[in-house]
């Protein structure tokens, strides 16, 4: 089994959530319009998807092995999610009331993040410990924000390039979005 | 028929006590942090405060900004009753507040300044009384007189007045207001000027912004030296440093009543702090500095927000 620091460092680059596994993108096209909630999202995001991965994690070899209710986990990890995300915006409300207003419904629709839902089912098959379900939540989380980042600041500049009539909008940021995963698809085979 | 005996037999009890002791768990500690974690009041009482011209007219109803703050945070009243503020005030209240933003009960123009005519003057002190950020000074008999760079335009000094001799006038800096010229929108933001620009600036975000001071603060407007290269470089020919030297004006501006905004709030509270003085009876063998009475003020202040 892979020591920990790989795994974080797969789960960012070769394994990229978003870019090479396709998941997660609604949030990847909905929330990087402008590069500062971007950054929110990204934050948020990486917030809870480590909170959940461990969570998950202890919830699957604690009780759900155990018990042989392995049919109930998808069930009960969106539950687990759902109650990570709602604590986070609970935490975020009293804490930063400034960027929970400018997040807006952005911080509840992480619920609905499929990323986050992966994690935690691809912890099954990956984790050995918990050291290893953190880590894995944690570079899923950190690739996300690194994409989201990078393709928010992409989006930015697109604002001012003369982008040909019926490729503006959407269809650029499709494009764009392909010519990025075909970069991180460099990565597979390190 | 399926027995009842059968479905008891199949029915998967561990699953159904597991998932209801962890709705259970995740509700009870939802709840807790819910309760630990609510938002401090005064922290929010202050964001509203800030967004509030400070001018301490009492048009809303309330006594004084901070008082109407607080009656927005605490949901008594709308956002919609600060006619200093306009709608540039009433637009930010509603993204904090997250309420919709309704017309605005009445307008005024918060660029006015009270002057005295004081040869008309009877010496009443009746609209020293009534002046909110302390700004009136004179005498019983003797002719009273604005201090201009404090004055708020609050216009509570004009109902006391027994011989209506107090006016209101355009302030200096209304008579300085260069709205941004509009120009044709031909930006075709071909991105040109952007190397062109020796500051390293984005004039054509600059342009695109040209409205949105907070934007036009990131985008460094200040760094601009007025070169006039984007003009030189620019396909459409937009006049675009005289737009920015527009812009750079207004954004001068709003800092200034932002500044002035808050020194109007401290001397509210100054004179908030010398009016609760003088309510009490002179107990000890020596008076409280100016200085004890701000901070007494503002320990009680911070505990009526948190009520």
């Amino acid at each position: 089994m892979p020591d920990p620091i790989t795994i974080l460092l797969t789960a960012v680059f070769v394994n990229n959530f978003v870019m090479v596994q396709f998941l997660g993108l609604c949030p990847f096209m909905g929330a990087s319009n402008r590069l500062d909630s971007a950054l929110g999202m990204a934050a948020a995001t990486l917030f809870v998807m480590t909170l959940a991965s461990c969570l998950s994690y202890l919830l699957d070899i604690w009780f759900l092995v155990p018990l042989g209710l392995e049919f109930l986990r998808i069930i009960l990890f969106i539950v687990v999610i759902a109650a990570v995300v709602q604590f986070a915006e609970i935490v975020m409300r009293a804490s930063q009331p400034r960027l929970h207003q400018g997040l807006g419904v952005y911080v509840p629709l992480i619920t609905t993040n499929c990323a986050v839902l992966a994690v935690a089912l691809l912890n099954v098959n990956l984790a050995t410990s918990l050291l290893d379900a953190l880590f894995h939540g944690a570079g899923a989380g950190l690739g996300f924000g690194l994409v989201l980042i990078m393709f928010a600041a992409m989006r930015e500049h697109l604002e001012q390039a003369d982008v040909p009539i019926p490729f503006k909008g959407t269809p650029i940021y499709m494009i764009t979005a392909g010519l990025l995963s075909l970069a991180f698809m460099g990565f597979t085979g390190m | 028929m399926i027995s009842v005996e059968a479905i008891i037999a199949t029915f998967p009890f561990q699953a159904a006590m597991l998932m209801t002791v962890m709705g259970l768990a995740i509700g009870i500690v939802l709840h807790w942090a819910q309760q630990q974690l609510q938002p401090d009041t005064h922290t929010q009482v202050d964001a509203i405060n800030q967004l509030l011209p400070q001018t301490q007219c009492a048009q809303c109803g309330y006594p004084g900004c901070r008082p109407y703050a607080r009656a927005i945070h605490a949901g008594h009243a709308t956002i919609n009753l600060c006619p200093p503020g306009g709608e540039t005030t009433l637009q930010q209240l509603a993204k904090l507040t997250g309420q919709p933003p309704a017309p605005l009960v009445s307008t005024s123009d918060p660029l006015v300044r009270a002057v005295i005519r004081e040869s008309e003057c009877i010496g009443c002190t009746l609209c020293i009384e009534a002046c909110p950020v302390d700004a009136i000074v004179g005498a019983q008999q003797k002719a009273h007189t604005v201090i201009q760079g404090e004055c708020t335009g609050c216009e509570l000094c004009l109902p006391p007045c027994p011989v209506n001799c107090i006016d209101l006038v355009q302030s200096p800096a209304a008579v300085n207001i260069v709205p941004v010229a509009k120009a044709a929108d031909d930006c075709v933001r071909c991105g040109d000027c952007v190397p062109a620009c020796p500051r390293g600036l984005s004039p054509v975000q600059l342009y695109w912004d040209r409205s949105d001071m907070n934007r036009l603060e990131t985008l460094r407007l200040d760094d601009c030296i007025e070169c006039r290269l984007c003009d030189r470089v620019c396909p459409s020919e937009l006049p675009l440093t005289n737009i920015f030297v527009q812009a750079k004006e207004q954004l001068q501006l709003e800092r200034q009543r932002k500044k002035s905004a808050r020194h109007a709030e401290s001397r509210h509270a100054a004179r908030e702090a010398r009016l609760a003085l003088k309510s009490q009876p002179v107990t000890g063998d020596k008076l409280p500095s100016p200085g004890d009475l701000l901070t007494r003020a503002r320990g009680e202040r911070r505990s009526r927000d948190n009520v």
